[in-house]
């Protein structure tokens, strides 16, 4: 709290009790799969079989041009061949559709051998070779922040899901502990990194206790408990709170990498088992009935999903694909879980309460990024780019904070985003009319 | 299951909205309202108290009136008005504002003037560019000089105001001040409703900041900047500082006006550097009002002044809200330095040109 900065942070009403003690729903792997040729916001990828050929679990089927991201099958059986489906970022993408046999067979997709003996660059190629993305949502391949490590001390852990209603990393934590310890410690050796900290927020007593047994073993390992707060979760704040260092770009400014708690889990599993990340576990919460969490095959569509745990709720919904905080709301449930999504929350759409603007500033108060949400807004309101430019939208999170806060119930959130697409239009205009100048300069030359 | 899309995330919102503010700030002057009627029963007697009460009714409906048939006029419906536009709280404020004597229709014209020069013309809650309340009470004021100029009973004689008197004795306490400090704070003289209830009003604005309704940053800094510069002004000008003060943040509404005028967040900046810039700012012209025009109405009068600067303070903070931090704190204890040693200079009766003329007098 500062006097001329804000909160910054607030404690959000969690609904995690809904899901967190519930029993795994196992939801066994639907007749085709569709795996998503998606990593984070990219899509260039190379599609290495045709239809009609048979691939097992571990199959490699396509491979990210740029940054080399392998995706594997998540099931055996035989590729159908490429469809357009809409995707989880509310764009059609290219999908790969593949028929299961129900066989699941397995080809290792690493050497797994002396794990613990080989050298650290013999590691980091084995985890390249995984293709693990940042399973909190990101979607970012994991080992990029692995590229460059001379200065890494500390890997950071982070198991705070912070977006109401989601338990499925907390869950998981609590099943795979030691896979968790295994797959920082890995981390750490891939990084040559000395310490390993696990972050979690208080009030998870059970899972505080399971890690606090665990962390007995590990001497260089430590556990933080980081306040119940929005947005934790976000990298530079859990940073700025853990270790209270700032940086400017990326952690690693300061000597630190963070990866999230299940990403940790699936980097043991993956290279002491040579498995890929063929499941994963999605917290489906919101207003219904019946919320859950449900242990999916990667490919499954959602509405297959939905129809397996009987989620059947009357009226009007907004379907997001994760958190409610800064997921996307989609108009259908065609879409198919990847490996980096953890949640599916079902929003009942609430009745029209907003109120004109009062100008309170709860909103510039609670932004993380110290901004000035109200005043973005009415410069986009007005479509003035040089106040847009000054008021520094571009370094907006889209962490939906000012949305949430507002008592008017006025979409902030969603005037910023539209302020910060104005500005890219507006650059990408200057840019070609600088392009067409210079091309004229240079007709004139010649 | 229907699916609708949801252009932008988040889908996710807090439970408190600006309807749940708006109830608790009514409530909080309800309380205040009840407590001022109360206290004219007991010190005045019924006549006054039910005087008192009027005033309160009288500005509520007509205020209520002209905002229904304004919505009648846009097709808006009573219950949208009620939620969107809150019509209740500005003939309260308003009401707060006056002296008890006002004659009736003065206190309806004012009303009807507030809700429709000061928010309606504008577009409504959240577009005016002034304090609703102070429009009507400054506009009645300037009209009826004499019908509004608040009186006291001393000893069965009508009298000045302690706040007027205090305002004949060039705004600052000295010896032949009639009034006690004790009983100012009291309120038992009377004057402005608002002067008569200095602690209740201290103890709901507490209870309405520790509820969050509203931002304290403002209303500290207003009171702050009055405080400092009273104190030095007293110990300039040889009177006892503490005194001084006390009387100068008991008197003219100010603690009102800090709490429940400056502080609406409709006319004021959004950030909380600019919150604080506008609150010592004001803080400034009131004592710059108090000291020089001679004027008792400086609160009501430095705030409709400051509403109009808001854009100046929101261009001020640019950008984002952590950055330069020491760069504005510095600014900030300069800004309040500044006003003080400004208003001393003035108190003290120091004239820049007649010393500037002695100067230039010695140098040839
Ligand atoms: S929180 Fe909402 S009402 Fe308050 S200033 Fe921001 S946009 Fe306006
Ligand atoms: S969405 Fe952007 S502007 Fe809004 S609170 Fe988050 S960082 Fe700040």
């Amino acid at each position: 709290m500062g006097l001329l900065t804000g909160r910054i942070e607030r404690h959000l009403i969690s609904h995690k009790d809904i899901t967190k003690d519930k029993p795994i729903i196992e939801m066994p792997a639907p007749d085709r799969i569709y795996i998503p040729l998606v990593c984070g916001m990219a899509t260039d990828f190379d599609i290495l079989v045709k239809a009609g050929d048979h691939v097992d679990i571990g199959t490699m089927i396509a491979r990210r041009k740029s940054m080399d991201v392998p995706l594997y099958a998540t099931v055996s059986g035989t590729v159908v061949g490429t469809e357009k489906r809409m995707h989880a970022s509310r764009r059609p993408q290219n999908h790969i559709v593949i028929e299961n046999d129900h066989k699941d067979t397995f080809v290792p997709i690493v050497d797994t051998s002396n794990v613990d003996e080989c050298s650290r660059e013999e590691l980091f190629e084995r985890m390249k070779l995984i293709g693990l993305m940042g399973m909190g949502g990101s979607g970012f391949p994991t080992y990029m922040k692995y590229t460059k490590t001379d200065n890494i001390d500390t890997i950071l852990i982070n198991g705070v899901e912070c977006e109401p209603y989601i338990t499925s990393d907390h869950v998981t934590m609590k099943l795979h502990t030691k896979a968790l310890f295994d797959g920082l410690k890995l981390m750490m050796r891939i990084a040559d990194a000395q310490n390993g900290i696990i972050a979690i927020k208080e009030g998870k007593v059970e899972l505080q206790k399971i890690l606090e047994r665990e962390v007995f073993n590990h001497p260089n390992i430590d556990i933080a408990i980081v306040k119940d707060v929005y947005p934790m979760g976000w990298e530079r704040h859990l940073i700025r709170t853990v270790t209270e260092k700032l940086y400017d770009k990326l952690p690693s400014e300061v000597g630190i990498i963070v990866n999230n708690a299940t990403t940790a889990i699936a980097l043991s599993y993956g290279l002491r088992e040579g498995k890929p990340v063929t499941h994963r576990l999605v917290t489906v919460s919101g207003d219904i009935a019946n919320p859950c969490n449900v242990h999916v095959r990667v490919g499954t569509p959602v509405h297959d999903i939905l129809e397996y745990c009987d989620i059947h709720d009357e009226g009007d919904f907004y379907l997001i694909s994760g958190g409610p905080m800064m997921g996307l709301s989609l108009r259908n449930d065609l879409f198919v879980i990847s490996s980096y999504m953890n949640a599916i929350t079902i929003k009942r759409v609430p009745e029209d309460e907003s109120a004109p603007c009062m100008r309170c500033g709860y909103c510039t108060l609670h932004c993380p990024q110290n901004l000035q949400p109200v005043r973005i807004m009415n410069a986009e309101k007005l479509m003035d780019t040089d106040l847009l430019r000054k008021l520094d939208v571009e370094s907006c999170i889209n962490c939906g904070f000012c949305s949430f806060i507002c008592p008017s119930r006025i979409e902030v959130t969603g005037y910023i985003q539209m302020a910060k697409r104005r500005l890219q239009i507006e650059a990408r205009k200057q840019q070609t009319a600088q392009k067409r100048r210079e091309s004229q300069k240079k007709e004139v030359k010649s | 299951m229907n699916y609708l899309i949801k252009p932008a995330s988040p889908s996710y919102k807090r439970r408190r909205r600006t309807r749940d503010i708006m109830k608790e700030l009514l409530i909080g002057l309800y309380v205040l309202a009840v407590y001022a009627v109360g206290f004219q029963l007991f010190v005045f007697g019924w006549q006054r108290a039910l005087r008192v009460l009027a005033i309160f009714v009288l500005a509520t409906l007509t205020s209520l009136a002209t905002e229904v048939i304004w919505g009648r006029m846009h097709e808006s419906d009573f219950q949208k008005i009620m939620e969107k536009q809150f019509p209740l709280i500005t003939p309260i404020i308003y009401a707060f504002t006056l002296p008890a004597t006002t004659p009736f229709y003065i206190v309806m014209l004012g009303a009807f003037l507030a809700t429709f020069f000061g928010k309606l013309v504008y577009g409504g809650f959240g577009q005016n560019i002034f304090n609703p309340a102070l429009v009507g009470r400054v506009i009645i004021h300037l009209s009826f000089p004499t019908a509004m100029k608040p009186t006291v009973m001393i000893d069965g004689m009508t009298s000045a105001t302690p706040a007027s008197a205090l305002a004949s004795a060039n705004w600052f306490y000295n010896h032949g001040y009639v009034f006690n400090v004790m009983d100012i704070v009291k309120g038992t003289y009377g004057g402005a409703i608002v002067e008569t209830c200095v602690i209740p009003i201290i103890i709901v604005a507490i209870c309405l900041s520790i509820r969050q309704i509203y931002d304290l940053r403002l209303s500290l800094s207003f009171l702050g900047t009055v405080a400092v510069i009273a104190l030095f002004m007293g110990l300039v000008m040889g009177v006892n500082p503490v005194t001084n003060m006390a009387i100068h943040l008991c008197l003219g509404g100010l603690i009102f006006g800090a709490f429940f005028m400056a502080s609406d967040p409709v006319t004021t900046p959004t950030s909380p550097f600019g919150k604080i810039l506008f609150g010592i700012g004001m803080g400034f012209m009131t004592m710059l009002i108090r000291t020089k025009a001679n004027y008792p109405e400086g609160v009501l009068i430095s705030i409709l002044i400051f509403n109009m600067l808001v854009p100046l303070f929101d261009g001020i903070t640019m950008g984002r809200t952590d950055r330069n931090l020491i760069r504005r704190y510095i600014l900030l204890v300069a800004a309040v330095a500044l006003a003080t040693i400004i208003i001393c200079i003035i108190v003290s009766g120091f004239e820049p040109v007649a010393a500037f003329s002695m100067i230039g007098g010695v140098l040839s």
